[in-house]
């Protein structure tokens, strides 16, 4: 079972409160401190690049700097967080669709390529199983068993209704079991 | 929190998604550094708007209370008394007030 990042989540709404009373910027770095890690793994599955998720994870953190005041400490605090890093991948994403796109237009079609495919050749295990996932099924399971979240805060995250996000799971995990050849509860 | 029932499948899942925690290794203050760098380039922001547009207000501002004294100036005297004999006080309230206004409002945005 993945540790539940929500844990300290009164506390995060301590911090959160002081950050937009004060802009105190010290209990800001505590709550990176506290959520980087999962944040930058969360993106690091998502990416399959590990310099480019953590760009993508500073960005999360000072977008989440300037939307603070949307948080309205209803879910937990790291859901919420999810959800930025989320759009920040899917914008980052929709850039560099765009730019080769125009590599494309301009006919440097190797360049375009290239851009497109950001993985490393360290690609783990792990994440060559992902790559059979769309981007939503990728980061729906992520937050599910790396982040430990609870459907109702992926729910949140995501902008998807419950059931739809146990299905999404229960879709993913048939994919990925039928795409590997792996029978029911049979995992060593 | 999980909010259901795990099976062997999401047990298989856990352990496969696994990850050891990342090290910090000064990622966070880096991002508070890029804050504070902000918020810094902000105040000054404001700061230099401020002078440009307490500059570039100072000349309408001060036609503006010319025109209200001289307009003060014109009215009869009858009809307030000894406001003519007031009016270099006059000048430099209204001067003043507006001052205030604008030096309590560039505070608060300094603030905010």
């Amino acid at each position: 079972m993945a540790p539940n990042p929500a844990a300290g989540g009164s506390d995060d709404h301590r911090l959160v409160a002081r950050v937009l009373a004060h802009q105190d910027t010290a209990a800001y770095g505590t709550l990176i401190r506290r959520h980087q890690s999962h944040v930058r793994n969360f993106l690091r599955r998502l990416c399959g690049d590990f310099d480019l998720a953590d760009d993508l994870a500073q960005d999360c953190f000072l977008h989440a700097w300037n939307k603070l005041e949307t948080y309205t400490g209803q879910g937990s605090f790291i859901g919420w967080l999810l959800k930025v890093a989320y759009t920040t991948f899917l914008q980052s994403k929709r850039r560099s669709r765009r730019y080769s796109e125009v590599l494309v237009e301009a006919g440097h079609e190797a360049d375009a390529t290239r851009a497109v495919h950001t993985l490393t050749p360290e690609l783990a295990d792990l994440d060559r199983l992902l790559a059979a996932l769309t981007d939503e099924e990728r980061a729906i399971m992520t937050m599910s068993y790396a982040c430990g979240l609870s459907h109702r805060e992926i729910s949140e995250a995501t902008g998807h209704p419950v059931g739809t996000v146990k299905s999404i799971l229960f879709r993913s995990k048939e994919k990925l079991k039928v795409r590997f050849d792996i029978p029911d509860h049979q995992h060593g | 929190m999980a909010d259901y029932s795990r099976d062997a499948d999401d047990r298989w899942l856990d352990a496969l998604f696994a990850a050891p925690p990342v090290a910090d290794d000064g990622f966070s203050e880096r991002i508070v550094r890029r804050i504070r760098r902000r918020q810094q380039v902000r105040r000054l922001c404001l700061v230099v708007a401020t002078v440009i547009g307490g500059a570039t207000a100072w000349q309408p501002a001060m036609a503006f209370t010319r025109f209200a004294v001289s307009l003060l100036q014109e009215l009869p005297g009858d009809l307030f008394g000894t406001v003519a004999e007031a009016v270099p006080s006059t000048a430099m309230l209204v001067g003043g007030g507006v001052l205030f206004l604008v030096t309590a409002f560039a505070f608060r945005l300094l603030e905010d």
